[in-house]
């Protein structure tokens, strides 16, 4: 049994499994962080829908759900083999997960990086291609204020001193916010520069949408759209096993460029590596070597 | 005169007035716009406006129509929304949903608010969909009702009465979307 524990309204979840938990593999040991250094060790990835919830249906009958499992599942193995980080799978079957379990699971983990995977569709023709998106300033903004309403709801708003100290904490929490939306940008971006760099597709750019599943997010988060399934190339490329690995080897490399780059801004000037290079220290893949 | 035939004058103006009251009330000129609803503000009159439809490339395009508007916002709501479901008429753009949806109940808080409820018996959700294509329904229903209703700001769907999380599954539904711009063919409108 997980649980979990959800706001606005509040609600405790608890997550009853057959078999294995949701967080599919033990905790990887890592070392204890070094004191101030807060470097990317745990990696939460999503694989969009399930269960009941197909997501998009290709004109084959390919289901997104499926697809997105794969890729998570072979994303997660080969980030760990590649980075010295821990990656947690929101989902390891085909079960429905709410959304804001999927962000509950990434806080709980105190997860650095959140990334969900989909496959994209369109009505009408011609849309393919792989887009990457954070989540949009307004929803962002909606989530704050929700959150102050949350909290004074919470309190007794006669008292002076604890007003000034919630304004003071969502002053904190929105600044951590526009921090995260930056770097999930950043993310994203480097997200994006690797598929359209690796597979040659038809770059749809970096967008913000209000995204429920990158709601509440505590990291930067981003959702991969690697592309659409309603597209009929498309959807029979990305049935194709070498190809879902060579999408896989793109995100590998965005992730590594990502913490590499995050890494060294975080450490002491003194100590700063060359982040342009693709043999940065702590990144452990090669790949087009130009910053975010 | 006496003060009993004034009377008498008094009393069948009266009547008269009356009577013709009466019978224009129940009798409306047949000529002008047509009345769709009833009170003073419905009567319709032929509005030329945008209405945006899936389009190829997974973006929206506006088709040009001649809707009969009141100035009532809930009719024109309900107007505008009615066209949408019915589907365009142009090549190259799309219907929303298939065939069996309609428009449920419409309400318009003070904040202009629109809660637009989407009725279909077959369909317990919205068609599962990508996040283009769903943004494209989803969009094309909030932009065509907020850039044609002037007192409308943003717009919450519902789907058989109820507000879901998400609509299909990506877009947050809890709270109320405005207009995405971004969506919109640069191309020329279609008419």
């Amino acid at each position: 049994v997980d649980s979990y524990v959800l706001e606005n309204p509040f609600r405790l979840v608890f997550d009853v499994h057959r078999t294995s938990s949701v967080v599919t593999a033990p905790p990887r040991p890592l070392a204890p962080r070094p004191e101030g250094w807060f470097g990317i060790r745990t990696i939460v990835v999503d694989p969009g829908h399930g269960g009941k919830a197909t997501g998009a249906i290709g004109p084959s009958g390919v289901q997104e759900k499926d697809l997105t499992l794969e890729l998570a599942r072979e994303l997660k193995s080969r980030l760990e083999h590649r980075l010295p980080v821990r990656v947690v799978l929101t989902r390891d079957n085909d079960i429905e997960v709410d959304h804001d379990v999927r962000t509950a699971i990434a806080n709980q983990n105190q997860a650095d990086l959140f990334i969900s995977i989909h496959l994209n569709s369109s009505l009408g023709e011609g849309a393919h291609g792989a887009e990457t998106y954070f989540l949009s300033t307004e929803a962002s903004d909606a989530r704050a204020a929700q959150a102050a309403a949350t909290e004074n709801l919470g309190t007794d708003s006669a008292v002076p001193e604890d007003t000034a100290a919630q304004d003071l904490q969502l002053i904190l929490w929105d600044l951590a916010q526009t921090h995260h939306l930056a770097e999930s940008q950043r993310l994203a971006n480097l997200i994006q520069g690797e598929l359209n760099e690796t597979l040659q597709l038809k770059d749809r750019g970096v967008k913000q949408a209000p995204f429920r599943v990158l709601m509440g997010a505590t990291m930067p988060a981003v959702l991969v759209e690697v592309g659409f399934v309603s597209n009929p190339e498309e959807e029979k490329k990305l049935q194709d096993s070498s190809y879902r690995l060579a999408l896989v080897e793109a995100l590998t490399r965005a992730v590594g460029r990502y913490k590499a780059v995050a890494e060294n801004r975080e450490q002491p000037p003194g100590d700063r590596a060359p982040v342009a290079s693709p043999a940065a220290p702590g990144a452990g893949v090669g790949g087009p070597a130009s910053p975010p | 005169m006496s003060r009993r035939a004034a009377g008498l004058v008094i009393a069948l103006a009266v009547v008269v007035v009356g009577a013709a009251w009466w019978w224009w009330s129940s009798h409306p000129p047949t000529e002008g716009p047509a009345a769709v609803g009833t009170g003073p503000q419905a009567r319709a009159t032929k509005v030329e406006l945008n209405l945006y439809f899936p389009a190829d490339g997974g973006l929206l395009r506006a088709e040009r129509r001649v809707l009969p508007l009141t100035d009532a916002p809930k009719q024109r709501i309900r107007a505008v929304v009615e066209a949408l479901l019915a589907g365009p008429q142009g090549e190259g753009l799309y219907p929303l949903f298939p065939e069996g949806v309609s428009v449920g109940s419409i309400q318009l808080a003070d904040d202009g608010t629109v809660y637009v409820d989407l009725r279909c018996p077959t369909l317990e959700a919205p068609p599962p969909a990508g996040s283009t294509a769903e943004m494209q329904v989803v969009y094309s229903l909030v932009n065509s009702i907020v850039w044609n209703v002037s007192q409308t700001r943003q717009v919450v769907l519902l789907w058989n009465g109820i507000q879901p999380q998400t609509f299909a599954g990506h877009l947050d539904s809890s709270s109320p979307l405005a207009p995405d711009r971004s969506l919109v063919a640069a191309a020329a409108v279609q008419r």
